[in-house]
């Protein structure tokens, strides 16, 4: 009786194909995350001992050769939602050891000095593709189809593969101790929970992750039924974080430094989720729009204060 | 390294499928305020309660 109450809003039918749909898109995100949360702690241990760059060499194979087989089975007529799913899945089995081997090869990339502002730089292209990605990723599908989107995807994916050989990556330092990856995995686990400072910026960037990015999977609610502004409309809103994203990069990248970069990332991070909340009341696409870029440069000033503090944990 | 890519990009999507229910009962612009409440009174929180943010310096100043 209690479950038949709790549910009753599934006994009409078109309300259960619009919660269903709802509930796929979201287990698409969790088939997404659920492996990053559950293999990162590992790919952090493994690019501490394999060579980097046949690593780096390794995922981005799997990215070209998943895009590509998506592409293929689009192309076919064969393709699932389950296929979908699993690829979503493995995309974030291989980002949990593809994200490490980016990020521990950019100090050697730059002098140290120069790390904040080459950190700024990379989420900027980082962010930027990201919310562009989906926009013009819209946009296209008029144009090529999703299949032609596949194929996109995989000569971009060719693209990362040959600029890995042309920079120098260089073999990570032997560990002079002989410990086991699962004690590596421990220790790394074990230094960001007793180091304060790592803790504390860790849970500010956990706080604002969890409860802010996925505003971005509303945006389509938002476009049809709030602002009625349709799939062109859809894609300027995916599009202005992104524009707000490169804005905020150029702007940190300019600065070489901030005097007070704790008040500074508190001030953000309370920005960011205090810029959300007028959303639910605006009627008006420009406004609409404008925030949207606004907002978005409160989140990219994080990686470069995270940089800054997390430099040195000891202080 | 692998750490801030696990929270960064990790708990992102894992967000957007509690969040996703929340929406599917209530609508996605409450939601949206919900979120924005959440991080506002969680930074807060936390900005008042660990010291060792607060006396954190940039580098350069070690």
């Amino acid at each position: 009786m209690l479950l038949r109450n709790t549910f009753r809003a599934f006994r009409h039918r078109d309300y259960s194909i619009f919660w269903c749909g709802l509930f796929l898109g979201h287990t698409e995100g969790l088939c997404l995350g659920l492996p990053r949360v559950i293999f990162s702690p590992l790919g952090g241990a493994i690019v501490d001992r394999a060579d980097r760059k046949i690593l780096f060499v390794v995922t981005q194979t799997a990215f070209l050769l998943m895009a590509l087989s998506l592409g293929v089975m689009d192309y076919l007529g064969t393709i699932r939602v389950w296929h979908v799913l699993a690829i979503s899945a493995l995309t974030g089995f291989f980002v949990s050891f593809e994200q490490p081997v980016r990020q521990s090869i950019l100090h050697q990339l730059v002098p140290r000095p120069e790390l904040p502002n080459a950190v700024t730089l990379y989420q900027m292209v980082f962010n930027g593709s990201m919310l562009f990605g989906p926009s013009i990723g819209g946009l296209l599908i008029a144009f090529i189809d999703t299949k032609g989107c596949f194929f996109v995807a995989t000569i971009g994916n060719s693209i990362v593969l040959l600029t890995i050989f042309m920079i120098h990556i260089a073999a990570a330092p032997r560990p002079t101790n002989k410990t086991t990856v699962s004690q590596d995995m421990a220790e790394g686990l074990a230094l960001a929970w007793n180091t304060p400072i790592f803790l504390s910026l860790f849970t500010v960037l956990g706080i604002v992750t969890f409860c802010t990015k996925p505003y971005t999977q509303f945006m389509p609610v938002f476009a049809r039924d709030i602002l009625q502004v349709g799939a062109p409309g859809l894609g300027l809103l995916l599009m202005a974080p992104g524009a707000g994203a490169i804005l905020g990069g150029l702007t940190l990248a300019s600065i070489r430094r901030f005097p007070k970069p704790h008040s500074l990332l508190f001030f953000l991070a309370a920005g960011f989720g205090s810029s959300i909340y007028p959303l639910r009341r605006f009627a008006s696409f420009f406004a609409f729009t404008l925030f949207s870029i606004f907002r978005r440069r409160f989140s990219d000033h994080f990686p470069f204060l995270r940089c800054d503090l997390a430099a040195n944990p000891k202080r | 390294m692998s750490l801030f890519g696990l929270i960064n990009r990790g708990l992102g999507p894992m967000g957007s499928f509690p969040f996703g229910l929340v929406a599917a009962a209530i609508g996605a612009p409450w939601t949206v305020a919900i979120c924005g409440l959440i991080t506002v009174g969680l930074i807060a929180y936390l900005a008042f309660s660990r010291s060792d943010l607060r006396t954190a310096k940039p580098i350069g100043e070690v």
